[in-house]
């Protein structure tokens, strides 16, 4: 049961897995009672179904009208291979994408960190999760200098890719699945060239910005901050039925940071 | 933007014809390209054996397509550590955990 009517103010972390979580349990008629937020906060960010836009003009004026706000909605995007969902995804991410820049006033190799950062995490879900929707957000915190961003889908998961791919059968756990994954190893036929995405990104953003990164897959979640970094089970294993990416991403970049030195 | 490594392949395939022998691209509105959809560009060119060139790239363009050249040309220089893997007994241990992230 879900009781949020009193929330103000919830980061993405939390509320984008339970969008999520919601949307796909009223699809599969395993949730009553919910049609719409009605509550001021969770309503203006379109929480659960979030906003979904259905062609390129539409994406954009549905977003510009969190211009002047500290985050940017729920979304959703269709994760499918065909023209269709491609141009509407497309459409989605590049006003995303550049809308956030424009709130974060970000410009140069920090407007390439964060196009970076998301498309590569969305890449995953449109090769890896088998699933119809991903799922996006983003919060802004100006005083702090920093902005959260969180990216979900409730496919297949990282264990799943796995076997189902049958080339790794000594990864038969979330934790062993995520320890791979992170270290970029990839369930694809050309493995040299790819993989790249995962463990680039977290180095990228841990290493090279000091951000912090958190995944949660299974029954598993793994953290990287300059603090500490570790893969953590559940209690009593509860799962996340997909893979979850959250991002703590500093607003300016350290002056030694060089976005090629990661990419490559 | 170009941005997905799938509508890249997509687009290549839809528009190129493989028995050409060149193609130039003019990218004079792409601000940014990520890195699997520029490696989906270089493997795509590569496995059909067709000789590709840009026009009005921006410089930080021209960087990401000679970084990811650069790491298909050597071996994967990844290396694997063994995350710790730790386990809490209970949701408070691990909202104490949480917390102080």
């Amino acid at each position: 049961m879900f009781d949020l009517p009193s929330l103000d103010f919830v980061h993405p972390f939390l509320i984008l897995p339970v969008a999520a979580l919601i949307v796909n349990a009223m699809k599969t008629g395993n949730f009553f009672g919910f049609e719409k937020c009605k509550t001021g906060y969770l309503e203006k960010l379109a929480f659960p179904s979030g906003v979904l836009s259905k062609g390129k003009i539409e994406s954009g004026e549905l977003l510009d009208q969190y211009r002047t706000k500290t985050y940017l909605p729920v979304c959703s995007f269709p994760s499918k291979l065909d023209l269709e969902a491609k141009e509407v995804r497309d459409s989605l991410l590049e006003s995303f994408n550049g809308l956030l820049a424009y709130k974060l006033k970000l410009k140069g190799v920090m407007r390439s960190v964060l196009s970076y950062l998301i498309t590569e995490a969305i890449d995953n879900i449109i090769e890896h999760a088998q699933c119809e929707k991903g799922w996006l957000m983003a919060q802004y915190y100006p005083k702090k200098g920093y902005f959260d961003l969180c990216i979900c889908d409730l496919g297949i998961g990282l264990l799943q890719s796995y076997l189902r791919s049958r080339k790794y059968p000594e990864i038969t756990t979330h934790e062993k699945a995520i320890n791979e994954a992170i270290h970029g190893k990839s369930t694809k036929n050309i493995p040299e060239n790819r993989g790249f995405g995962l463990s680039t990104s977290r180095t990228m953003l841990v290493d090279g910005l000091s951000g912090k990164y958190f995944m949660f897959s299974g029954d598993s979640f793994y953290v990287w901050t300059d603090m500490t970094e570790q893969i953590t089970q559940t209690p009593h294993n509860v799962e996340f039925p997909g893979t979850m990416i959250s991002m703590r991403i500093p607003q300016t970049i350290p002056s030694e940071f060089n976005f090629y030195d990661f990419v490559g | 933007m170009i941005a997905i490594r799938s509508s890249v392949r997509d687009f290549l395939q839809r528009n190129i014809r493989k028995d050409v022998q060149k193609v130039i691209f003019d990218f004079s509105n792409i601000t940014f390209i990520s890195r699997s959809a520029t490696d989906e560009f270089i493997t795509f060119f590569e496995q059909n054996n067709i000789e590709y060139r840009f026009t009005n790239q921006s410089e930080n363009i021209v960087n990401l397509f000679s970084a990811v050249k650069n790491s298909r040309n050597r071996k994967q220089r990844r290396s694997f550590r063994d995350v710790p893997v730790v386990s809490f007994r209970s949701y408070k241990e691990l909202n104490e955990f949480l917390s102080v992230l």
